[in-house]
């Protein structure tokens, strides 16, 4: 047996045995793909709360994680350097078109795939301890492997959908989607999601992915009813504050057709506008941070942004203090999609 | 010498005119259009240089001598940036295949490089993050 493929072996029996004993469990659907989370933790968090709800007859990926360093849970030792996870977080020396091995530095986290027989592994330190923006959008490399097998993009960007259309939203960092998108959604919009998506480039969908949002103080400060939702309002100065959407803060709609791409960046001129853009501009605005947050994306990841910035029609969207005219821009063209 | 692309490190693909890279392991992206998308297109079906030179003289009706530097000099900087590797033992296919579509004159194959992900990557999601927040960072890290 070759050592990557022994190191797979080893680090699914250690899975298995623990989720033999208790864990937390759910099954949720994301477009064609079912998926069972599985954590063997004495406290998951609030990780599963991030998950969609929507049912699934037959999860056929198995996403299995738990934490501690103590004998029997933590992983066996890694037969790699300490930096064969640079520079994107992939281990090439032990991944190939059949298994991955992975390490997010941001979470300490060990993610190991077996991509032919659709299951993952994810050990954390202790997720009961993520940092509240870990656990609003959790297992996101190995969700992203699991939807790829279905043919589906997970992207970093916002969506939001109205009157049976959605427009996703995608930019350079401060430009506004997740503001935009929270805007939205307080407005009367579907919400899908503020930071990471998936998308379906061959039938022009969109799918929720984590029914969170993240918010900045500037956010909060022109959008202040999202204040009483936000579980960390005590890191703000630090980090992010997060909020676990239940039925009934926002309509979570958990699919929706793509009717357009939209590019938000603040207007210099303070005054709200909507003009056409370019494929060009969609994919450079859509890919580096898509690549980058998930460790260089896929064997489909260039086909899927092509194909979206191709096939769906680009806006440019300023944005201005006045977000009830940004909201309206935003339904016009959503409105005129294809 | 024919070369090939190695699929674990680097995706690709070509939607009409354009051509859209990926190096998955550095995170660097390339994209280019026109005749670097039709020379990208040849090298992927194991053309060598004399065989792009000849299908792309054919294609662009320019001669294979004037465009020949220019594809040397693309082939050499897709080898630079591993994108390609030399496939010495690779067999010349039946044939080639671009997509047919309407060519402007020729001009050298010339493509655009990204490499600003590793540096957003590498920051801290909590301390280093501006007000986008990961990955993207404050204006006094960027360069």
């Amino acid at each position: 047996m070759t050592a990557p493929a022994a190191f797979l072996a080893a680090i699914g029996a250690q899975a298995d045995a623990l989720a033999a004993g208790p864990c937390f469990r759910h099954d949720f659907g994301i477009g064609s793909a079912g998926i069972r989370v599985t954590i063997a933790a004495r406290d998951a968090g609030q990780v599963i709360e991030a998950l969609p709800e929507t049912a699934t007859d037959a999860p056929d990926w198995q996403l299995t994680a738990w934490d501690g360093n103590e004998p029997g849970r933590l992983p066996p030792p890694r037969p790699w350097g300490d930096t064969a996870h640079e520079p994107l977080g992939i281990v090439t020396a032990f991944s190939d078109e059949t298994q991955r091995c992975a390490y997010d530095l941001h979470t300490q986290s060990l993610i190991v795939a077996d991509l032919a027989g659709r299951r993952a592994c994810t050990w954390y330190p202790q997720i009961a301890t993520l940092p509240a923006w870990a656990k609003a959008s959790p297992f996101r490399i190995p969700l992203s492997w699991a939807l790829a097998d279905r043919g589906l993009q997970m992207v970093h960007g916002a969506a939001v959908s109205w009157g049976g259309g959605a427009a996703l939203l995608c930019g350079d960092g401060g430009s506004g989607k997740s503001t935009t998108a929270l805007a939205a959604a307080l407005a009367g919009f579907g919400y899908v999601g503020d930071d990471y998506c998936a998308v379906d480039s061959a039938a022009l969908r969109v799918h929720m992915v984590y029914r969170t949002a993240k918010v900045l103080p500037s956010t909060l400060r022109l959008l202040p009813a999202l204040g009483r939702w936000i579980v960390n309002p005590d890191r703000m100065a630090e980090e992010k504050g997060v909020i676990f959407l239940k039925p009934g803060q926002l309509d979570l709609v958990a699919s929706a057709p793509l009717r357009c791409l939209i590019l938000p960046s603040v207007a210099d001129d303070g005054v709200a506008g909507l003009v056409r853009a370019t494929p060009a501009e969609a994919i450079h605005a859509l890919l580096p941070s898509t690549v980058g947050g998930l460790m260089g994306g896929t064997a489909g990841t260039p086909s899927h942004i092509l194909r979206l910035a191709r096939r769906l029609p680009v806006y440019r969207l300023r944005l201005a203090p006045d977000l009830a005219r940004v909201v309206a821009l935003l339904r016009d063209a959503i409105g005129e999609g294809p | 010498m024919r070369y090939d692309i190695d699929a674990q490190r680097v995706t690709h693909e070509r939607l009409n005119e354009e051509v859209l890279i990926i190096n998955v392991v550095s995170g660097a992206y390339y994209s280019g259009s026109g005749s670097f998308a039709d020379l990208w297109s040849l090298l992927a079906q194991g053309a060598s240089t004399e065989d792009a030179a000849a299908h792309l003289s054919e294609t662009f009706g320019e001669s294979a001598e004037t465009i020949l530097p220019g594809i040397r000099d693309s082939i050499g900087h897709l080898l630079a940036k591993g994108l390609i590797r030399e496939a010495p033992d690779r067999e010349a296919p039946d044939g080639w295949s671009l997509p047919d579509l309407p060519r402007a004159e020729w001009q050298a194959p010339s493509f655009a490089e990204y490499t600003d992900m590793w540096d957003l990557i590498q920051l801290d999601p909590i301390h280093e993050v501006g007000e986008a927040g990961w990955p993207f960072a404050p204006p006094e890290h960027r360069t």
